[in-house]
């Protein structure tokens, strides 16, 4: 058996009807039980790497490959049969790959469908999930698990597959600093276990005492690789040291949780909350039990608390898109009704796809404006965000077809489009690369010197570090 | 070794489904009162063991009020008809209408109540877990199997992306209320559909993806981990339920001539002449 | 240089048709519930929209799979779905419900195919028409014996065909095209 997992030499590929390859002259190489990390702007050909390393190209999408690449000893491209049982896969939304509904059907899934005697399906479920520590959730419902606990669902089930090699796409993306901090234990753990392991991912902070080799693409050529060297440095390391980090449109390789002051003291309120208490339904937990607080003006707050304290619930409260049980919220020291809260404040949520509606970019723009706003007013003002947010060669695009950056980039600048007095943000850079991360940072922070009030829910240690100025904490209340 | 299966205090849900089927098959051969009210009440005990005593008796109210309604529709729109056509030719060709449009609406009343119990038998037992072990217990063939198994999946998160919707929309200055559906019925449905739909076939993208690499319905039939078993109660509830049933189909072949309500209710008006 | 192309096994129903199919069972059940929460499905707007909602739905699916026969697996699907959640006697119609759904199947295959959004719509409206015809029997079976609560059971089913004819049909062409437009579907 070779030493190697991986082999590739001059890869090159292009998609059906693309101009430019989405590879090119890449190569490679990679030992059994080693970590590779593999990063790049959006649209470097990271993604398109992986999809050739799980075989998903060319199964499942069509193009023109040249040079040479070997997998686990199979010399590509294979059907995906051969491969499916070496290379397991961990996608950046673990609730987009799974089809059972409790942990030990997931992990149980890739072995029920191969037609295995069940015998041997148990023993091999079992042994996966007491590697990962899952024993004691194995029949909870995979609606009920953190981001956290559905990836390691996802790991134990390649795992119970027996496959060699795991590929994982923006693994971090929505994670808590908590559960990435764990997955890098994980990562070392698995690699004891003889796993190697190709990540893609634009957050570099976590792997470090990780990483055995590393890779940086730019426009589908390889710019830069570093490899751990017997005694020598970490491979972010000499990834720091390089003049052109920035350029590249990478994350900063060191990140640390800033240490932030209490939002009460920050500054004059633009939103005071009064001894709030609410709960969803009679029946559900109290998430808010007499919670008083205060949102500066002119400011950027990050709202802090454990997964599950309500953060997000906090926020649509704020909005006016729920109604608390007890308590009041002043908005400049006034009550208002929850209709003119919500024509004052802007959101942006997490899930992107259900927040654009229209034809194009400029028409979404031009929705998001309040209809009191004169036409003339309402279409400057979408230019100038067209601009900022560069997105004006976008404007006639459907919305929908925007890229993944395009698309949050579009969110913000619709909320920035109603004027807002409060804008809260729910995760909004979870899967960007460094150069998008600092445009949407570069926006929030001029909305808070002009004067609005910003708050920010979200894990992105980077982002936290840029613009966030004082935070609000939500501590999990435990009363029934 | 841990157990292969799945096993329950409650009935296996193939039990229930079994007596759904049956109950609803016999109520609309019966017609006749006796046997009808009969089956209601052997129904609801059958339901009442469930012990959620306030759901049964909503549902029974909500199945009340709906009836009233259509009723009171019936009524208020007959007697409109009667006015509308008073002192015309028409008037005696509504008046002949009059039995069948107003005589007999216990029948299909009662009909509707053992339909609803065993509806309640099941629903109130209901869990995607439950139905996932239904499912495959029906040993289906990939071309079902694959789309119920995501159907099982997605619905919980489908629910989740719509109440999501609701808030985006909301905070666009927009509600999926009802005068708003009444005035821009076309704007309430691309603010629905479109989000939905695109979403929709994104995941069906990353899903066929997640598919592919697990070889997910790349089997004919695969091996089911988890398979529910047939209890003794199980047994117990099927023998019974098909006495009571034989019973009361034998009660009502034995009620002379199945009146049909129309026919019914002039045999009964012809005799008072 | 190579050229390659999917290495793909014949099954006539690939993978991904299913999961297109299962979602759309999943999400037409979940825009019920929506239509709930918008105040019930018994007043005459809401029930326009609801039934305009699924139609242009299934107008969307059936632009996405594009295979003879899926209105049959959608309504295989549907109907299990609803027997396992309900329990029920719809499952005895379900032949019947299988037969009108392959003759649509059958209409958009004669009519030019699943790209053609003409074909795609007139399918969609015989296969509305035949469920509703179908719902309208089984009404009957149950009220048989007051001809005027048939005919309230018959006023709402043509009051939702309204829906599918006026606002689903119209609306789901036009996402269609729409959705083609940005790649979200494929163009051919």
């Amino acid at each position: 058996m070779s030493e190697w997992m991986i082999r590739a030499e001059d890869v090159a590929y292009r998609y059906p009807f693309a101009e430019a390859p989405a590879l090119e002259g890449v190569s490679f190489r990679l030992r059994r039980g080693e970590a590779l990390l593999v990063t790049g702007a959006s649209g470097c050909g990271k993604s398109t790497l992986l999809r050739l390393l799980n075989g998903l190209i060319p199964n499942h999408y069509k193009g023109a490959l040249t040079g040479r690449l070997t997998v686990a000893g199979e010399r590509l491209p294979v059907p995906m049969e051969a491969l499916a049982k070496r290379v397991g896969t961990v996608l950046q939304n673990p609730d987009e790959q799974f089809f059972a509904t409790t942990v030990e059907e997931e992990v149980a899934l890739t072995l029920e469908w191969q037609c295995r005697p069940r015998e041997e399906i148990r023993r091999r479920v079992d042994g996966a999930l007491r590697v990962l520590d899952l024993t004691d959730l194995a029949r909870r419902s995979v609606f009920t698990l953190s981001s956290g606990e559905k990836q390691k669902t996802t790991l134990a089930a390649i795992l119970a597959a027996e496959a060699d090699l795991v590929v994982m796409d923006e693994p971090t993306a929505n994670l808590s600093p908590e559960a990435t901090e764990a997955l890098a234990r994980l990562v070392l753990r698995l690699k004891r276990h003889g796993v190697t392991l190709v990540i893609v991912d634009h957050r570099l902070y976590w792997l470090r005492g990780v990483l055995d080799r590393l890779l940086v693409l730019e426009r589908g050529r390889a710019v830069f690789a570093a490899e751990r060297m017997p005694g020598g440095e970490d491979p972010l390391d000499l990834l720091a040291a390089q003049p052109r980090v920035a350029e590249w449109g990478l994350r900063r390789v060191d990140v640390s949780r800033p240490d932030l002051p209490p939002a009460d003291t920050f500054g004059a309120p633009a939103v005071e909350i009064r001894s709030l208490t609410f709960r969803h339904s009679k029946k559900s937990r109290l998430i808010f039990d007499g919670f008083s607080a205060n949102v500066p003006r002119g400011a950027v707050t990050a709202i802090v608390g454990a997964n599950g304290a309500g953060k997000t619930t906090l926020a649509r409260l704020l909005c006016g898109l729920a109604k608390p049980q007890a308590g009041e919220i002043l908005h400049e020291g006034r009550a208002l009704r929850r209709r003119d809260v919500r024509a004052h404040a802007a959101f942006v949520m997490q899930q992107m796809d259900i927040q654009l509606f229209m034809r194009t970019v400029r028409e979404e723009l031009l929705f998001s404006a309040p209809r009191t706003v004169p036409r003339a007013d309402r279409e400057a003002e979408a230019d100038r965000l067209l601009g900022v947010f560069g997105l004006a060669h976008l404007a006639g695009r459907h919305p929908q077809s925007l890229s993944g950056g395009e698309k949050q980039r579009l969110v913000v600048a619709c909320a920035l489009m109603k004027r807002p007095a409060l804008l809260i943000l729910d995760e909004p850079t979870s899967g960007l690369d460094g150069r998008n991360m600092r445009v949407i940072a570069a926006q929030l922070a001029q909305f808070a010197l002009d004067g609005g009030a910003a708050l920010l829910i979200t894990h992105d240690l980077e982002l936290l570090e840029l613009v966030a100025q004082c935070q609000l904490r939500i501590e999990r209340n435990e009363t029934p | 070794m841990r157990a292969l299966s799945v096993s329950s205090e409650a009935l296996d849900i193939r039990t229930r489904l079994l007596i759904s089927l049956a109950v609803s098959g016999v109520s609309i051969y019966l017609s006749g009162t006796g046997p009808l009210l009969a089956l209601g009440a052997a129904t609801l005990l059958y339901v009442l063991t469930s012990g959620r005593y306030k759901v049964i008796a909503v549902s029974y109210l909500a199945v009340c009020a709906m009836m009233a309604f259509t009723v009171g529709v019936i009524v208020v729109s007959f007697r409109i008809g009667e006015w509308l056509v008073a002192g015309t030719a028409w008037e005696r060709s509504v008046a002949m209408l009059k039995p069948a449009m107003l005589g007999n609406f216990h029948t299909p009343f009662l009909r509707m109540i053992p339909a609803l119990n065993v509806l309640l038998a099941i629903g109130l037992d209901f869990s995607v877990q439950r139905f996932v072990g239904a499912m495959k217990s029906l040993r289906l063939p990939r071309v079902a199997l694959v789309p119920l198994m995501v159907f099982c999946r997605f619905v919980p998160e489908f629910v989740d992306v719509i109440r999501q919707l609701r808030d985006a929309v909301r905070m666009r200055g927009f509600s999926l209320s009802f005068g708003a559906a009444l005035l821009h019925p076309v704007q309430a449905v691309r603010l629905t559909v479109v989000p939905l739909t695109v979403r929709t076939l994104r995941m069906a993208d990353h899903l066929s993806v997640a598919a592919e690499m697990k070889r997910v319905g790349y089997a004919r039939r695969p091996t089911q981990l988890l398979a529910l078993r047939f209890g003794k109660a199980d047994f117990a509830a099927l023998v019974a339920a098909a006495h009571i049933l034989a019973a009361l189909c034998a009660w009502q072949a034995l009620i002379p001539a199945t009146p049909y309500g129309p026919r019914a209710v002039q045999t009964e008006e012809a005799a008072h002449e | 240089m190579l050229k390659v192309a999917p290495l793909r096994k014949g099954f006539y129903w690939d993978t991904e048709s299913l999961i297109v199919v299962g979602l759309f069972t999943a999400l037409g059940k979940a825009a019920s519930l929506l239509v709930a929460l918008l105040g019930g499905g018994m007043n005459p707007v809401t029930l326009l929209l609801k039934n305009g909602i699924a139609t242009a739905l299934l107008v969307v699916m059936l632009a996405r799979v594009r295979k003879f026969g899926t209105l049959m697996l959608y309504t295989l699907v549907a109907q299990v779905v609803s027997f396992l959640m309900t329990g029920g006697i719809m499952v005895g119609t379900l032949p019947l419900y299988l037969l009108g759904a392959l003759a649509a199947d059958a209409l958009i295959a004669l009519c030019g195919g699943y790209r053609k959004v003409w074909a795609v719509l007139l399918g969609v409206a015989v296969y509305d028409a035949f469920g509703r015809v179908l719902g309208l029997a089984m009404s009957f079976l149950m009220a048989r014996e007051n001809v005027g609560m048939v005919g309230v059971g018959a006023a709402i089913v043509a009051f939702g065909y309204l829906g599918c004819l006026l606002v689903g049909l119209p609306c789901g062409a036009k996402f269609v095209r729409e959705l083609r437009h940005a790649g979200i579907i494929r163009e051919l």
